[in-house]
């Protein structure tokens, strides 16, 4: 069934659009929640609370990609449920991906606040100005939590090319915040 | 600023990016879910290599954990944990000087006025044709420029504006890539520029029937490899087209070659031809993408079955997972307990640190006593009571949870 069809479904209040969405992304948003999350248990909650928001917010919302919003609501929700089992210290095992981000932190503004349209803004800037194939190895990693493995897998490209272009990426997303002035 | 506030400001960016990379995402999924029972398996499991899934080790292996006749042990028989599964993650640290091997502390160099990085593959004698006199050879330690002078060749069969030999200071010659980059704009371009007809063998190779389980690994002769060429050489008008594209358009039926040739300095790369009319490599430092007709695509991969032979079965690497309980200079000792279903079982073995990419983790890196590693080597244990292991050539840190061993590398 295409996405159309599928937002029908929301629109209609017909439970198959659970069902459907479901067959169609339910993969892919475990995949993403159990990158943040590495809980199975914790993953399959996020996902069924992500379902659950799209059926309350679809309609009046018409997503231009309903892949797109789910997916940033599944992200969202999973990010959630992590920073609150880490605060509670529940588990919740460190982030192997934040460290990474941790290179991205201009030099002596680590403690800064930071705005976040801002941020958003110039992230957006950073992922037009690089290379197509960069920018989805860059997503797979640090959008859609896929290991370095996977990504290799899907691209073709060898690990050790995923993990090049993974540095250059963050050194360069460094530069651009710098640059731009993150922190000043 | 802190990490977090990247991590969470990524959720925000404009929906084209997620899109995009979404879409190929879900397809490759989706194609996963017809061929797994679990969508959540499907998604989570490592599929590039046989050797992350311990079960393939465990089940159904007789122990052996007595001494065997030649003196040898197999860790492949342990009685591992069967739902264990290995997750990679990464990390960039850039290594100093002294932990850099030597095959990749000089990895570029400029000569007449063509910029060339190191294949870090080193090339027989043999291949080596006339001497192009000498250039400054440069790395990085960190941000410092490195440079010594190295002696360059041609390589035999090879244009030297594409590839070149340098001898680095272990006195061993290294192949060496032209930058420039200047796509093909056909596939006989490409296959010429680097006479990969002559140079690359393409015979051993999977079948996909559909999504990422091959039906098996297969070896073809020479003359089959030929074939192929010669085949490829009747589409060499075929247009090159976006490799991102095609990339995500090749997961139905398709057979994938694993391409090596020395004289290229290529290992291990993917050369790939799809029923649905798309081949696509990464033999080159860059993708490129063909179109070569479902037409000639069905027949190559029809040769291909026609002559395949028996499944020569996946490769093996060979790996112990324990914890660290004693670090030497030379050696250090696990003890493989957390990842046997019977952990009273337990062996602890030497492992010796020849390789700088061993040694660098243990003495330099994050590997302390009590870390859970996961260690590949060769695949020799001299059973000599010690259980040593001499030939160890990649280490990852990581967790041991309940569903599994998380590496942290």
């Amino acid at each position: 069934m295409n996405d159309n069809d599928i937002l029908e479904l929301y629109w209609d209040r017909d439970e198959r659009a659970i069902s459907e969405t479901e067959l169609k992304y339910g993969a892919l948003c475990r995949s993403i929640s159990f990158g943040i999350l590495s809980d199975k248990g914790g993953a399959e909650e996020c996902v069924n609370d992500s379902y659950m928001r799209l059926w309350n917010s679809i309609p009046p919302e018409r997503p231009a990609s309903l892949c797109a919003y789910l997916c940033r609501i599944c992200r969202n929700l999973s990010i959630d449920r992590y920073n609150s089992l880490r605060r509670e210290k529940r588990g919740g095992r460190s982030l192997a991906l934040l460290d990474e981000l941790s290179e991205c932190i201009p030099t002596s503004h680590e403690s800064e606040v930071c705005d976040r349209l801002a941020l958003k803004e110039a992230l957006d800037r950073f992922l037009a100005s690089i290379e197509p194939v960069s920018r989805s190895v860059f997503m797979k990693r640090y959008w859609f939590c896929q290991r370095v493995k996977e990504i290799s897998r899907d691209t073709g490209l060898s690990v050790s090319a995923v993990k090049m272009s993974l540095m250059r990426s963050r050194k360069k997303l460094k530069k651009e915040l710098e640059k731009e002035g993150f922190g000043i | 600023m802190k990490k977090e506030d990247i991590f969470e400001a990524l959720s925000d960016i404009d929906e084209t990016y997620i899109h995009r990379a979404m879409e190929r995402s879900e397809k490759k999924r989706h194609s996963s879910l017809f061929l797994k029972a679990g969508a959540l398996a499907a998604s989570l499991m490592i599929v590039a290599g046989a050797a992350f899934l311990l079960p393939k080790f465990g089940e159904g292996a007789e122990k052996n954990t007595e001494a065997s006749n030649d003196g040898v042990f197999w860790t492949d028989k342990r009685e591992h944990k069967k739902d264990g599964e290995i997750f990679e993650t990464q990390n960039a640290r850039e290594w100093s000087w002294e932990w850099i091997p030597e095959n990749e502390r000089y990895y570029f160099l400029r000569l007449d006025g063509t910029e060339y990085s190191s294949r870090c593959k080193a090339v027989g004698e043999e291949h080596l044709g006339e001497p192009l006199g000498t250039a400054e050879l440069c790395g990085y330690n960190e941000d410092e420029l490195k440079t010594t002078e190295g002696e360059i060749r041609e390589i035999k069969g090879l244009d030297s504006k594409k590839y070149i030999a340098a001898r680095l200071p272990d006195g061993n010659f290294y192949v060496f890539f032209g930058r420039d980059y200047d796509p093909p704009l056909t596939l006989g371009e490409f296959i010429e520029e680097a006479s990969l007809d002559e140079h690359l063998s393409l015979s051993l190779f999977r079948y996909y029937k559909e999504g990422d389980e091959s039906t098996g690994r297969y070896r073809l002769g020479d003359a089959q490899s030929s074939s192929i060429w010669d085949m490829l050489a009747d589409a060499k008008d075929a247009a090159a087209v976006k490799y991102d594209d095609a990339v995500w358009e090749s997961l139905g039926e398709r057979i994938s070659f694993t391409a090596a040739s020395e004289r290229l300095g290529i290992v291990n790369k993917s050369f790939r031809i799809c029923k649905n009319g798309y081949v696509f490599t990464n033999v080159e430092e860059y993708g490129y993408a063909f179109y070569i007709g479902e037409e000639q695509a069905g027949r190559i991969i029809e040769y291909c079955l026609e002559n395949k032979g028996e499944d020569i079965g996946e490769e093996k690497k060979h790996f112990i997972i324990g914890t660290v309980t004693e670090i030497g200079t030379d050696s250090f000792k696990v003890d493989d307990g957390i990842s046997l279903e019977d952990p009273s079982e337990a062996i602890v073995f030497t492992v010796y640190m020849d390789d700088i990419k061993v040694r660098r983790e243990v003495l330099a890196g994050d590997v302390r006593v009590g870390s859970k590693v996961c260690v590949y080597y060769g695949g020799l244990v001299l059973n000599d009571g010690l259980f040593e292991i001499k030939d160890s050539y990649e280490i990852h840190e990581g967790q041991y949870r309940e569903d599994g061993f998380y590496w942290e590398e």
